[in-house]
């Protein structure tokens, strides 16, 4: 088994069990009680709905697959260790694990800033393609490899809320309550991303054949 | 100065910015939608061995809930015990708050021209300036004047005008005046 990462403790030491705003049922707070009850098999159903979001979560913050598995495996030990103080009701377990992963990426970047130069675009790991050898998707693979760099340049909490909203598919609302922040600065973060994004993307319109999909 | 056939520039939040000459345009709001659904679309599951990791976590956790912080059972034995803090930094049971509190708790900040000012508590220390005056007058007056003219102050003052009184009495006043 390997170590868990204890490098990241900074922000997300900060985020109490009742981080987000309380919503009256929660299924996964009965998983969270079984589990710091004894039951194994309710961290493993737990595991399954949640850890996928953690990891694509934080491999479109951070860019790197690695660092992203390091940091889902962070937030979901940090979620085993909370188990016993969870409160039921008062926050949502998904709401808490995207908060403790934000901040977990938001502590991976500030190290990383500074160690390293940013790097072209050509060194951004590309994302896995899940069904390879589809020629028509070369386009598409750059398009997702531009996207993602972009997003890598982005601030971070603009970075976060548009991958939230975006990827994530979450509301203005449960962004907002993940990122401890109003719903009218959600929007603001949101727009101001899109902004960049499409700032970043601009100058590459052609090769990423963005003329070509226009009737 | 506005040219009123240049369209207003707009800069909603679904906009790009605009565009100078030798840019390209920024993509619109439907590409940059293509662009998160091809970036979406290519969401690699976890692995395994993330999950075998993140299920031994779990197993870890749980049957060592408290391997973070463990709880010493009793305190340890090779150090000696911890003095109890001084007595000045204990609080009396009965004690008043400190003005700083008091102020926070009217609302002021401490400090401020509602402090009252200093003054004297003791009364016999009202009296010090002026037996100060009087000590450093005395030992002017003493060292500026010579005892003697305290003694015979007519005296003195021949002195002072016509030099030590032996002169006057024995030498010859012929010699004083000339070589």
């Amino acid at each position: 088994m390997a170590a868990p990462p204890h490098s990241c403790r900074d922000a997300s030491d900060r985020v109490p069990p009742d981080a987000a705003a309380p919503t009256p049922q929660d299924p996964d707070a009965a998983l969270l009680a079984a589990y710091a009850a004894g039951d194994l098999q309710a961290a493993r159903m737990l595991m399954t709905r949640h850890l996928p979001r953690v990891l694509s979560f934080a491999g479109r913050l951070l860019g790197d697959p690695a660092e992203a598995e390091d940091i889902a495996q962070e937030a979901l030990l940090r979620l085993w260790r909370i188990a016993p103080d969870w409160q039921p009701g008062r926050a949502q377990v998904s709401t808490w694990l995207y908060r403790v992963t934000a901040n977990l990426c938001t502590d991976r970047l500030r190290r990383r800033q500074g160690a390293r130069a940013a790097a072209p675009l050509e060194a951004v790991a590309e994302p896995a393609d899940p069904a390879p050898g589809a020629e028509g998707r070369l386009i598409a693979a750059d398009r997702a490899a531009a996207l993602q760099a972009a997003l890598r340049d982005l601030p971070p909490r603009q970075a976060q809320a548009v991958v939230l909203r975006h990827l994530e598919g979450l509301s203005n609302p449960e962004i907002a309550g993940i990122m401890d922040t109003g719903v009218e600065a959600v929007e603001s973060l949101i727009a101001r991303g899109r902004r960049a994004l499409a700032a970043a993307l601009g100058p590459r319109r052609d090769a990423l054949g963005y003329d070509d999909d226009r009737p | 100065m506005t040219d009123p056939d240049r369209p207003a520039p707009t800069d909603g939040p679904d906009r790009g910015p605009p565009h100078g000459p030798g840019h390209a345009p920024a993509p619109d709001a439907a590409a940059l939608a293509r662009a998160f659904d091809a970036l979406r679309a290519r969401t690699a599951p976890p692995s395994d061995a993330l999950m075998a990791r993140v299920m031994a976590d779990a197993a870890a956790a749980r049957l060592a809930p408290s391997v973070d912080l463990p709880a010493p059972a009793a305190p340890p034995q090779d150090r000696p015990t911890p003095a109890a803090p001084p007595a000045s930094s204990t609080p009396r049971p009965n004690a008043p708050p400190r003005r700083r509190t008091e102020d926070r708790a009217r609302g002021r900040p401490s400090g401020g021209p509602a402090r009252p000012a200093p003054r004297w508590r003791a009364g016999g220390a009202r009296l010090a300036p002026a037996g100060l005056v009087a000590a450093l007058a005395a030992g002017f007056v003493l060292g500026m004047v010579a005892p003697a003219a305290v003694l015979d102050p007519l005296a003195a003052v021949q002195t002072a005008v016509f030099g030590p009184p032996l002169l006057l009495e024995y030498a010859d006043a012929a010699d004083l005046l000339t070589d």
